[in-house]
Parts: structure tokens; sequence; C-alpha cells
């Protein structure tokens, strides 16, 4: 924090720097100290003057040459201050505009700065390179790590991965990675205590060592000491923690944090002999380059290549043949600059992020439209003042600067509070995405240099009307007019353009929240295919002493069996998948006498499961039978398809009774299809249904290192916890389990949605009144500059109703000006938006027709009051003034 | 003698500073203190007065704190002769004032 201080300190000029700058410094750093526990809003006070303080008056002594008070005097600060305080409330909804403007931008810009083009905490991001935008096999990284060296300065392996810390039964799941003993050289970082991984660390057989994260250190071990040297369990293997990482890195993966780092090696420990460490077809590993200070990226490139055949021959997988085996041998290594590290968040929310950034700088136009209507007004108000200060000898670039000075003090007064609202937001809307989302949200040159270019164009856009304004006025004519008038003719061609160009900024806003709450609400209500109410999915992974095939099977057999056994539970069943949860597999498949497919048409996706699964799930079998507990290793194959893949594989005719077969490890073997089930979605709630192979757990492949329980329960969750992990810990006293409902799964799919509906919906409705603020001034200052007009008109004998009309067409004119635009814009921009949109497309009718409906209501309500007034003028009174 | 009018501010500042040198922080609570929190003061605002005072002579940057000290502190600031007299006459000229309310009848009758 006085790391900004000092900071700020550079707008005085140096000679005030140098006298007493280090005694600012240290005042300031002991009121820091004594602020400390403060409530936030106190903070907030102290923080904004001390801002304004510092810009303020170090730009004045700076103009000046003087560091005291009397350097503002004749920069009319004070005096524009005081003229913005007489109007308090087009000054406060003027501000107040311009920091939710300024704010809610540069809030979503500081999230996309942190998620896409902040450079890693390391020694040189720079210099990092990422191997390809693909994963590697651990094979593949052993025969390159020798010659790293004779290719670049160094290079690594990372792979982020979940680690379970608990001691016994649920599990306590955090972040953390596997990397290979260089990388933190390789990185040039150093332990904020004890120390950091190295070479030595990475020899398989070797104790198991682990590095955490700063905050994992904080969190749980209070910052202590004691924490280095002493034991964590990582899946219930003991590791010795033999340092912490530095405060501000989280890893290689953008938005995660790595909690707790072990080794390539410990693998071994971690995952016993399933560790796949040698498995030449398993990809799961980051391989970053750091290159040398004067390396270019062709020459890494050129380098790798060179040892690529070598490389490539001797870690073919085995078993790999023909297409695979020449695509091996020839694909090229591509390495690619990785400043920023890489991130699974990216892709799913760079696209929404940009929207919704348009979407904010859509309404900080309209709001500064309305200020600059609103100053305009306030201008041509004090024309008259204006002209007896000219005439009195002020000079015109005197009253021009002054009205200058105004517009930057509201800006400055603007882009202030606008900063807090974007610190408190992003953090605010990171949160509500996810808990676990770690991103670096701090202020840095970018968006400092953002919040500078909207609070520019901001000013420019309200700042030029009242200073044109004022290099308009004559002396002699403004004061013959004697405050007549309000505002002059000319001005209001170009105060009803901004109105209609508000309305048109606005419909498109309305459109776009329409359909994102479409899109939501479609998503959400999706038809899954199966009950969602009281199903809880139990991830479990078996304790460390069930080793072998046989073992295993018997394991999932009685977990499932004292599932079902637990009282309140209705039904619950083994899976290797649970849809929607996470993972998916798909293999080719081949319908005997079904229609031929080629390429890709040949993909089913895939998944193993135990007899009463189906039931468990609440879907519905249409022919044939359930997978039984006698469908094991040695019977028959069996599988139960569902309609999506009887529609696609075989086409007319009954489906039970026909045979498949399924690329892979029993390719030969022919399964016989025993039941249909109904379809339900498989991957996540966009892709919906897939056709799936649903084959029997010991009949599908070696069980792996655990199993998903579905479990049917008419209780409340916690209540499912405890029942069904102490049955579940009575068969496999060392398992480790994950409990949570399948509909918070469920909604976890519908975040983005979720962000993107609600800040539409949010800016939507201010842009909405905005508009109808714009509109209401426009109205009203019509109606009293034509009041003569109307005057006569009610004398000479116009109901009531007819003024009326007349105001309000005027009114809606411009609103039916501003809604063509709109949608003309709308069709535009709509191909921007179709990717985000579900089950609604972009030009969709009836969202447009609700929106247009919705604008021309907020229309006319705005226009009503002043069309009332007009109708309650009374001629005499006017026409005599 | 220059003849202004000190500012509430400076004559704070003096004020504090009457009986002993203090540093910056110090300076500023009692000031806060003095004014019963009618006048806040934060850093930079404290520097300009402070600084204006140094241009006028009636302050000075005293030599080093104590050993032993918080080496925190930063800068100690002492009052100057000339600063003591300032002091005095504006004490003079507030008890004029102050006469004069006193004839004058400004609680009623």
């Amino acid at each position: 924090m006085t790391r900004v201080y000092a900071w700020l300190l550079r707008c005085y000029p140096r000679d005030v720097r140098e006298r007493h700058g280090a005694a600012m410094a240290a005042t300031f750093a002991l009121e820091l100290e004594s602020l400390a526990g403060a409530p936030a809003l106190a903070r907030a006070r102290f923080w904004t003057i001390t801002v304004v303080e510092a810009v303020v008056f170090g730009w004045a002594a700076r103009v000046r040459g003087g560091f005291g008070m009397r350097a503002l005097v004749s920069l009319d600060v004070a005096s524009a201050w005081r003229a913005l305080k007489t109007t308090p409330v087009v000054t406060a909804a003027a501000v107040l505009s311009l920091a939710l403007g300024i704010g809610g931008s540069t809030a979503l810009f500081s999230i996309l700065n942190g998620l896409t083009f902040k450079k890693l905490p390391v020694a040189h991001p720079e210099r990092l390179v990422l191997l390809d935008e693909q994963q590697w096999t651990n094979p593949i990284w052993e025969a390159l790590r020798p010659h790293r060296k004779d290719v670049a300065a160094d290079a690594f392996a990372w792979a982020s991965v979940r680690f379970d810390l608990s001691d016994a039964g649920v599990r306590d799941d955090v972040t953390g990675a596997f990397v290979s003993g260089g990388a933190f050289d390789a990185l040039g970082l150093t332990a904020s205590a004890g120390r950091l991984l190295t070479e030595a660390d990475d020899v398989r057989g070797g104790p198991g060592v682990a590095v955490i994260s700063h905050a994992l250190w904080r969190q749980r071990f209070g910052g202590a000491g004691s924490a280095i040297g002493s034991v964590i369990r990582v899946n219930r293997q003991p590791f010795t923690i033999v340092g912490v990482l530095p405060a501000r890195f989280f890893g290689m993966d953008v938005g995660t944090r790595a909690d707790v780092v072990v080794p390539i090696a410990a693998k071994v420990l971690i995952d016993g002999p399933d560790h796949g460490l040698d498995e030449r077809a398993r990809w799961w590993l980051d391989v970053y380059f750091a290159r040398r200070p004067d390396q270019s990226i062709e020459d890494l490139a050129a380098r790798l290549n060179a040892l690529r055949p070598g490389l490539r021959e001797a870690t073919m997988p085995p078993d790999w043949m023909g297409l695979n085996r020449d695509r091996y041998l020839a694909d090229p290594f591509v390495p690619r600059p990785a400043a920023e590290g890489g991130s699974d968040y990216r892709g799913a929310f760079v696209r929404p992020l940009t929207l919704l950034l348009g979407l904010v700088g859509i309404v900080l136009v309209i709001a500064c439209a309305n200020i600059a209507n609103l100053l305009v007004a306030r201008a041509a108000a004090r024309r008259h003042e204006l002209a007896v200060r000219l005439a009195l000898g002020a000079s015109r670039g005197r009253i021009v600067r002054h009205l200058l000075v105004e517009t930057l003090l509201l800006t400055g007064l603007g882009v202030v509070t606008g900063m807090a609202v974007a610190v408190w937001g992003s953090r605010w809307l990171v949160s509500q995405v996810s808990a676990s989302i770690a991103l670096d949200l701090g202020v840095d040159w970018r968006v400092l240099a953002f919040t500078a270019l909207t609070a520019a164009i901001g000013t420019l856009i309200f700042g030029v009307g009242p200073s044109v304004l004022a290099t308009r006025i004559h002396a002699g004519a403004a004061l013959r007019e004697a405050g007549r008038s309000i505002a002059g003719p000319g001005r209001r061609w170009g105060r009803s353009g901004l109105v209609v160009l508000q309305v048109a900024l606005s419909l498109t806003i309305v459109v776009g929240a329409g359909l994102f709450f479409r899109s939501l609400y479609g998503l959400a209500h999706r038809p899954l295919g199966f009950e969602t109410d009281g199903l809880t999915v139990v991830g479990v992974r078996f304790g460390a002493g069930v080793t072998g095939d046989q073992a295993r099977f018997l394991e999932i057999e009685q977990l499932a069996a004292a599932a079902r056994a637990t009282p309140g539970v209705t039904g619950a069943s083994a899976s290797v998948l649970v849809p929607l949860v996470g993972g998916a597999w798909n293999s080719n498949v081949d319908v005997d006498g079904g229609p031929v497919l080629t390429g890709r048409e040949r993909m089913a996706w895939l998944n193993a499961v135990t007899a009463g699964w189906f039931d468990a799930m609440g879907l519905p079998l249409l022919a044939g039978r359930d997978i039984a507990t006698a469908d094991r290793e040695g019977m028959p194959r069996v599988a139960v398809v569902n309609e999506m893949f009887v529609r696609k594989f075989i086409g007319d005719g009954p489906a039970v009774g026909r045979t498949l077969k399924v690329d892979g490890p029993f390719a030969t073997e022919p399964i016989t299809i025993v039941g249909v089930v109904q379809d339900a979605v498989y991957r996540t709630l966009r892709r919906g249904v897939e056709p799936t192979v649903f084959l029997s757990v010991r009949q599908a492949d070696r069980p792996g290192g655990g199993v998903q329980l579905v479990v049917r329960s008419g209780l409340p969750l916690p209540d499912v916890k405890t029942a069904v992990s102490s049955r579940l810990l009575a068969v496999d006293p060392r398992a480790a389990f994950q409990i949570r409902t399948f509909a918070s799964y469920v909604a976890s799919q519908t975040v983005t949605e979720r962000m993107t509906a609600v800040l539409s919906v949010f800016f939507g409705g201010l842009a909405l009144l905005l508009a109808a603020i714009g509109l209401y001034g426009i109205t009203s200052h019509s109606v009293t500059e034509r009041r003569g007009d109307i005057a006569v008109r009610l004398a000479l004998g116009a109901t009531p109703v007819q003024v009326m009309r007349g105001v309000l067409g005027r009114a809606l004119t411009l609103v039916a000006l501003g809604l063509a635009a709109g949608l003309i814009l709308c069709a535009w921009a709509g191909r921007y938006i179709e990717s985000l949109l579900f089950g609604v497309a972009a030009r969709d009718a009836m969202t447009w027709g609700a929106a247009v409906v919705v604008l021309l209501c907020v229309g006319v309500t705005a226009a009503w009051w002043p069309a009332r007034r007009a109708t309650r003028l009374d001629p005499t009174d006017v026409l005599r003034a | 003698m220059d003849t202004f009018s000190l500012k509430p501010v400076a004559l704070h500042i003096l004020l504090a500073l009457a009986d002993q040198d203090a540093y910056g922080y110090a300076v500023m609570q009692m000031v806060r203190q003095q004014s019963g929190g009618r006048i806040p003061l934060q850093t930079g605002s404290f520097y300009r007065h402070l600084t204006q005072l140094i241009d006028r002579g009636l302050v000075i940057e005293a030599p080093g704190p104590k050993s032993g000290d918080d080496p925190r502190r930063g800068t100690y600031y002492r009052i100057t002769p000339h600063g003591r007299r300032v002091l005095a006459a504006e004490r003079a000229h507030l008890a004029g004032l102050v006469a004069l309310l006193d004839r004058a009848k400004v609680t009623g009758k």
C-alpha cells in the first residue's frame, strides 16, 4: 500500500519530493497503520482524499511552481467546485453516471486483463514458451529433459491436478500440480519460506516432498514457520512440506491457484501402480521452455525439431499402427509464446466478458449523452450571467477555460468514484462466478490506461457541448434576450440527436438482455432425461490397499450395495461416469447390419454401469432389460443403448438382440444389445443428448482407481452425507469420497450464462432509465420553450387532449427514429452474440418485438408529465409574461 | 513583522510545536485533538500548510530524532523564534477580538 503512495508522490514536482518526500511517506505509513481495522467507508474516504489531494495539488504545484494554498487560485478549481455545488442534483447524477460507466467498464477490463493480458509473475515471462497447444507424455518429457539445455536456456513440465488433503472419509480437495524438479529454477523463483523443489527431489523412489502456496500457508498454518517440515497427506500419502511458494505465484494456469506442488516422480507414491509414468499414450503434461535471452522462437523450434525424429521413435506407443503411427512420427513440435500462461477459463470467459465490456461501454455513452444534455442546458441557462461577464471585460478564453475546468473536475470525481466501483465490482463479479477462481485483479498500467481512455472519451462527449456553446455567446444578443428563452433553437437538433442515439442504444441492450435471459431460461430448464430431485453423487476413490481387478470389482458392488442399504435411500448404483459431472468416454462403434457410417459418424459415447443405475437416475427403460449382476467377465458381453443411438446406428426395426463392436481393447468381441433406454444429456447441457452405449462395469475395461455412486433419497444433503459415508467407510475404511448433489453440478453448467444474463438485465435497466431521463429532459424543455405557442393554441380553443397528443407526438417521433436506428444496430450486432445464445436466434422476432414495446412504454411514460404540464398552462399568464 | 493573519490550520500547527519538537504524524494528531476533530488533516494537506510555514520562516526542520526513537517517524519539526513572535502577535490579536465581542452586546440585553 505504501508503494502506491510512493507512486502518488510523483504527482508533485521534484523539489517538493526531495524536500518532503521521505517525511510524507513516513507520515502516510503511520496514518495507514492507525487506519487498520477501520470500516470500509472510512478507508474509502481516506483514500479518495489522498488521491484527489495528490493529483490536484501536485498538478497545481507544477503549474504554479509553489506548494501552497495559493497555487489553486488562478486555476478556478475552487470556483468550479463551488459552481458544481450550486446544482447538487445534476452534479451528483453526472458523477454517478460516470462512476457507473467508467467503474463498470474498468471492472470488466481488469477481469479481462487478469485473465488474458497479465504476464506470469515469474523472472522472465516473455521468454516462456509452451510446446504446442497439446499435452505430452512423461516418456517424451524424460527423453527431452537431458537435451533441454542444448535447445534453450531451460525447460520444465507442469500438470495441474486436484489433490485430496483429507486424512479419512470425505475428500478435502485443493488444486495442485505435478512439476519437474528443475521447474522453479527455470522460472527463476525463490521460496518465501523454506526451499523450493529441485532436481534431486524428482527421483522415483525418493521420499515425498511438497511445496505449498503462500495462500494455503496462511490459511491452514497461519503463516507459521513450523509448517516447514510438517507432514500433510496428499491423496492419503504422507508428504513433507519443504517450502512455501512466493506470494504472487499461482502456477502456470491463470484462474487456478496451485496450492500443493509435488515432483512428477511422486506420482508413484500418490497413484501407486496406476501412476502411468511410463505410459506412452497418456497425454497429461504441459512442457514449457525458457528461451535464452538472445534466442528467437524460430531458433528454438529448429533445434527442437532436429531432435524430433530420434525422440518420437524412442517413445512410440507399442500398439499404435498405420495412420496413428505415421502421424505420431510426423507431427512437428510447435513452440508458442506463453508469457501469460495457459488457461482453461480463457476459452469460456473471454467472449462473454468482451461482450459485457461492450454493453457497459454503450451504457457509458448513453450516460455521457445525458450529462452532455444536462450541462448544455445548464450552460444555456447561464448565458445571461456569462454574457454579463463578457460585457464586463472577462476574456472569452477564460470563460471557456472555466467551463473546461468544471468538466474536468466532474470527470475527475467520476474517475475516482469509478475506480472504487471497479475494484469492488471486479472482485464481486469473480466471486459470483465461482468461489475458487484465483485471479490477479490488481490495477496495473493497462487498467489505468483503460480508465484514462474511457474518461477521456466521456469528457469529450459531454465536455464539448457547453464549451462550444460558450464560444458562441454574443454579449449584446444575450443581454437583449434577457433570459426569455432557456435554450436556443439550434441547440434542439443536437439534443434531439442525442436522445435518438440513446433510444437506439437502449433498444440494443434491452434486446440483448432479453436474448440472454431466454438463453439462460432455456438452458436451465432443459429436460435432462432423468430426475434431478433427491439425487446425490458420491465420487469414491478406493483406499490404498484395494489393488487388482477382482478386489476392485468386488468393492464396487459392495459400495453400491452399502449405499442401497442405507436407511432413507430409495435407490443407488455405481457407474464409471455420471452425466454433467465431468469426464467423457467415447470410441468408434459399428453395429452389425446397421447403416454404413464413416469417420466421425462412427463415434458413440460410452459409460459403464452396474445393475439398477437407470432406475436410480430415473431414466426409464423403454425396451428389453437392465444391466444385471450376472453380466460379468466371462459371460457374453451386453450393452444397453439410448434412443439416439438406435436412430443413428440402427434405424428402423428392433434394437434389442442386435450386436455391435466397440473399438478398443476388446474390439473383436461382439456385444449384444439387451435394452433401450430413454435419451438423456451426456457431457454438457449445451451439447445435450449424444448416442450412448452403456456397458456393464465388470465387462467394460479394467477398473480404475475409483467409481461414482448415484444415490437417490428423500433426505436433505447433510443427512445423506453422514448416513452414506459411514456405510461406505465400513466397506473400505481408507476410501476417500466427495459428496455433492446432482443439482449443484447442473447449476455449475450455467454459470457463464447466468452472469451474462444478470449483468445485461442490470445494464439494460440502467440504459432504459438513462434514456427515459434524457427523453423527459428534452420534452420538458421543449414544452417550456414553446409555451407561448401552446398558450395561443389553448386560448384559441384547442382541447387538452389535442395539446397532449401534440407533445407526445413529438416525443414519440424521436423514440420511433431511435427504434428504427436501434433495430438496424441489432441486426448488425446480432451475429456477434450467436455463439453465446442457446435455444433462441439473435434475430428472434418475439424478443425484438417485446423490446420495442418496452421502449415505447418507457418513452410514453417519460414524456407524459411534461405533456400534462403543457395542458395545464394558463394562456393569460404565459402570454402576459 | 509580516502582517498576514494566520489561517486556523497554521495556528494549530504552531501551537502543537510550541511546547516541543514533534514529527509529522504527531503534529497531525495533536491538531486533530486540539481542534476537537473539526480540522481533519491528512498527509497531503498537512504538508502543504507546513511548507508554507517553513517558507515563511516560522518552522524549521529539527536536526534529528533522539537516538533510540523509531526511525519510521520521519523528520522532526521545530518552531522558530520568529514563529513564536507570530504566535504571540496572533494571541494578542485574538484577545483584542474577544474583548470587542465582550463589549458589544453579543449575548443580548
